[in-house]
């Protein structure tokens, strides 16, 4: 019977009391006189009838609960309205902040079994993840064996033409492999065959389907018409579904990528991804493992190329930036906190609540009403506030979370805004019940336990609960304040960084030339020459010029070998081709030397201009002017004729290669097609975006098939370096705004509760002469135990959110004495407001009135 | 409460106030009785006839009686149950519209005319 007794625990301990005896008396007597199978039938059945019963009543609890919950709260429309909104806010900060942490970092990729999706890296010297060469991708396609499938893919611009308005479009140029390494197909038409993927067959390409929709307006009957890439004639003989996004987001097409002789020549022209699928059942250290040994095979066989010899496997998944990683993390971990101090701000509204209901739960205990029965109605009572709450708030994430779309970074193959789906809204619920039980079972305890208790004691500990939760609270939100301080200091640091050129009034666009049409020097200096003629010849341009890749832009490699003279050590810098003027246009100072002069032609001798860290890695102390150095393609090699000051093309927060910059007249040709200049940049005495339609006109003259993009001022290109940050910052200071205002509203609420309770002291004290300080002083003293108990508990969480955050602070000390004691003093003030309306209430208790009240 | 207001009672609650209707029960003489009255075809669980009492004596249904039956066949540990007038009424107007659906599949040819007997 001891299990029939189990099996009753799941009813409600009022109906357990009440009918359990019964029907255990009842299903004994039925098991009297019963054979063996009919007993095993009995007990089957109770299974299954008493949890059946049990849930019954318990849901006729609930309903009873809450419509006294849904009673209690009209009936406090101000305090109901306080809780929803506390609640709402806790749930609307992490539920937004999980979406978009979940869809970047946890969420699976959008591939089938994408688990066993992996991607290879070269690992050179200390670049652990370099791009990889065709003929090391080739070995390895023929040589790994924990994969089912391999594929390679770069990626690619290209200019559309055919069909009206002239467009560059990025997309990726790879292997037909890719598609059933990542599993998916077509959603319209196919994808590559392997015929296709051989020199020489037609041009075919499959496009993305946000480009279908925009471009072709979701016509099927797309398939087979013919468009021009880079004036060359394409197919179009596919559509992928919405949401393949594979390599990066912006993706629009895909064509396929064909390697011919050349590309295998050299083992160091490393500028392929290579994606793969694991064999079911081969775990990532055995790829890795088998990979070694690919390796160590290409070791033997290339001795001379140590630096091409490490490959690193990891999964797709993690291929998501480190800093991107760490400002989610730490927003994750801040809105954490928000809750945190929802949830004690929560308990503290809740617990102020009963204690003055104390009398109500007293005279329902006097009427026969359990503890546990008390207990449940109030928890029942936060949880149906919290889920007022978690529904207003989970709303509230739902239309926040598109403006957090810029901590998803564009590397990745995943959407922009993440959806809103199951996940986040089981998340949403489970943080609201979360929520609703934390704020709510310590005052429901205390009430139970109180009701019982005579009525002294039982205030005593509600006072010291609400000091607790009110102390969590400051703390909470101190070490928010001095994270956001710390965040801020580092942006400001960054934003002062100096790019190494100048960004007022200077616009960059760009006009990819189309292969072969350009491959030669000749005709893409006679384009050149056009265009920048044209440019310099408009009123309020001061100069232009071209270059390779802008710095900052979205191309930061281009980091060569260099070879100089009686050096054995691997030295690399980051190399561009310009036009005269480049230097003078982007306000990069020239430091010694001259600039590249039209005089510069592939028979006079090639020359170079490098950035001061060059001369300094090579010839510390020297001028560098007439140092000779070669690179490893083609044999070339430079004289040094001008130094210029270095530039953080990398980014304002990563370290920069020394930069080498070659004269484009000096190129040759058929090579370093990939570099040939195609960012102008012009600087202004007008407004820079006043040129564009001028621009536009000038390029169309030049080469009426050529598109413009990427226009930009240099201004908004080194914003947008910080624009993560800055959407960063912003939720972390909303975060801390309104932590600050939860804490200070509970220092408020506190406060007054216990001037109120200590009217009578106070009176008496005054009445008995006590002075207006010494009354301020015990109002102050409570305060300020408060403020120092949450302020050491701030102190410990900023530091550990400081050190969690160390890679975002661009070198800010996490315990930076500037912000520290910033964040105390937004603190004191927050603690003063809070304080000021009980301190003046105290200090106008009238005596007399107490006095007369006793 | 009017006839027409109240709500469906649910199969084991009208079995249960059928068997209350003559006479005070225990919970195993509730169950005993219904299983007679139904030719065995129902036989009441505990968890239902103690949560069906349970909503019933809520509703004011049924009330738990104060009064013992003849001694020699009481048990002290078990309690009885008493209609209420609310609880008749309930019965009643439950037994009424069955019978009103039992009328209108007779009107319909559903199942066959009573003997006019």
């Amino acid at each position: 019977m001891n299990l029939y007794r189990i099996l009753l625990r799941a009813c409600p301990a009022a109906f357990r009391a009440e009918y359990g005896a019964e029907m255990e008396a009842l299903f004994r007597r039925r098991l009297r006189g019963s054979s063996p199978a009919e007993r095993l039938w009995l007990w089957l059945t109770a299974c299954l009838d008493v949890p059946r019963a049990g849930a019954g009543a318990h849901l006729d609890l609930l309903r009873q609960d809450l419509l006294l919950a849904a009673r209690s709260a009209r009936k406090a429309p101000g305090f109901t309205g306080a809780v929803v909104a506390v609640a709402a806010l806790g749930v609307a900060a992490s539920t937004a902040v999980f979406s978009i942490a979940d869809h970047v970092l946890f969420r699976a990729l959008p591939f089938p079994e994408p688990q066993a999706l992996v991607k290879l890296w070269q690992k050179t010297g200390e670049y652990a993840r370099m791009d990889v060469s065709p003929a090391n991708y080739r070995d390895w396609k023929s040589a790994g064996h924990g994969f089912e499938s391999m594929a390679a893919f770069r990626a690619l611009t290209v200019n559309l033409s055919g069909l009206g308005e002239p467009e560059r479009l990025s997309g990726a140029s790879v292997n037909h492999d890719l598609f059933h390494v990542l599993g998916i197909g077509a959603e319209l038409g196919r994808t590559f065959t392997p015929e296709e993927d051989r020199a020489g067959s037609p041009g075919t390409v499959i496009l993305s389907h946000g480009f279908w929709l925009r471009r072709f307006g979701g016509d099927p009957a797309v398939i087979g018409r013919p468009v021009q890439l880079d004036g060359e004639p394409f197919t179009i003989i596919g559509v992928m579904p919405a949401g393949f996004n594979y390599p990066r987001r912006d993706v629009q097409i895909w064509t396929a990528m064909r390697f011919t002789e050349d590309d295998f020549a050299d083992r160091g022209n490393c500028f392929l991804g290579v994606v793969a699928r694991l064999k079911p059942g081969v775990a990532l250290e055995q790829a890795q493992a088998g990979m070694s040994v690919v390796a160590a095979n290409i070791e033997k066989a290339y001795p001379s190329r140590e630096e091409l010899r490490g490959i690193t496997v990891i999964p797709l998944r993690d291929e998501v930036p480190a800093r991107s990683r760490t400002a989610l993390v730490v927003l994750v971990a801040a809105a954490f906190f928000v809750l945190l101090i929802a949830c004690a701000n929560l308990a503290n509204l809740l617990a102020f609540r009963g204690a003055s209901r104390r009398r109500e739960m007293q005279v329902r205990t006097a009427l026969g009403a359990g503890r546990d029965r008390l207990v449940r109605q109030l928890l029942t009572e936060s949880g149906f506030l919290a889920v007022l709450g978690g529904c207003l708030g989970t709303g509230l994430a739902i239309i926040v979370v598109p403006l957090l779309s810029r901590l998803a970074p564009a590397a990745l193959p995943i959407a922009e805004v993440p959806v809103t789906d199951w996940r986040v809204l089981c998340f949403a619920v489970a943080l609201t019940l979360l929520t609703g039980i934390a704020a709510g079972v310590a005052p429901a305890l205390r009430v139970g336990s109180d009701a019982l208790s005579a009525r002294g004691g039982g205030a005593m500990r509600h006072a010291r609960l609400r000091r607790v939760l009110v102390a969590v609270q400051i703390g909470a939100s101190l070490a928010l304040v001095i994270s956001t301080g710390l965040l801020g200091r580092a942006l400001l640091k960054l934003q002062a960084q100096e790019p190494g050129f100048a960004t007022v009034k200077r616009l960059t666009f760009r006009t990819s030339l189309p292969m072969p049409k350009y491959l030669d020097r000749e005709p893409r200096e006679r384009f050149y020459k056009t265009v920048l003629e044209g440019i310099r010849a408009l009123p309020g341009v001061r100069s232009a010029s071209v270059i390779s890749f802008r710095p900052m832009g979205d191309f930061r490699g281009g980091i060569w070998k260099v070879i100089v003279p009686g050096e054995a050590r691997d030295t690399r810098g980051s190399a561009r081709f310009v036009t005269p003027e480049y230097f003078n246009t982007m306000g990069i100072p020239l430091l010694r030397g001259r600039d590249f002069l039209s005089t510069d032609k592939p028979e006079t001798g090639r020359v170079a201009i490098v950035s001061q860290s060059f001369v300094e890695d090579h010839w510390p102390g020297e001028s560098g002017l007439g140092r000779r150095f070669a690179i490893p393609f083609g044999d070339l090699s430079f004289t040094i004729a001008g130094v210029v000051a270095d530039v953080r093309f990398r980014g304002l927060e990563f370290r920069s290669e020394p930069q080498m910059y070659f004269a484009h007249s000096q190129a040759p040709d058929k090579a370093f097609v990939w570099f040939a200049p195609k960012d102008f940049v012009i600087a202004a005495s007008v407004r820079p975006d006043s040129l564009i339609p001028a621009i536009r006109r000038i390029v169309e003259r030049a080469d009426p098939q050529q598109p413009v993009s990427d226009v930009q001022t240099l201004t908004e290109l080194v914003s947008e370096e910080t624009a993560a940050r800055r959407t960063q910052l912003w939720v972390v200071i909303v975060f801390s705004a309104a932590a600050l205002m939860l804490a200070g509203v509970g220092i408020h609420s506190l406060l007054a509760f216990s001037v109120a309770q200590r009217t009578q002291e106070i009176g008496v004290r005054r009445a008995l002469g006590a002075q207006a300080g010494h009354i301020a002083s015990l109002v102050l003293f409570e305060a300020l135990l408060l403020s120092m108990a949450g302020a050491a508990l701030g102190a410990g969480g900023a530091y550990w959110l400081g050190s969690a955050m160390e890679a975002l602070l661009a070198g800010v000390s996490a315990s930076d004495l500037g912000t520290l004691a910033a964040s105390f003093g937004v603190l004191s003030l927050m603690a003063a407001l809070g304080l000021a309306a009980p301190l003046i209430r105290a200090l106008r208790v009238d005596p007399a009135a107490t006095l007369r009240a006793e | 409460m009017a006839a027409e207001e109240s709500p469906r009672l649910p199969d084991a609650c009208f079995h249960i106030l059928l068997a209350l209707a003559s006479e005070d029960r225990h919970g195993y003489g509730i169950i005993r009785e219904i299983e007679q009255r139904t030719g065995g075809k129902l036989k009441l669980s505990p968890g239902t006839l103690y949560r069906s009492i349970q909503r019933m004596v809520e509703q004011g249904l049924l009330v738990e009686s104060e009064e013992r039956p003849a001694p020699e066949f009481d048990d002290e540990r078990r309690r009885y149950y008493r209609i209420t007038p609310e609880g008749k009424r309930a019965a009643a107007s439950e037994a009424e519209r069955l019978a009103s659906l039992v009328a209108q599949a007779r009107a319909t040819g559903l199942i066959p005319q009573r003997s006019q007997r």
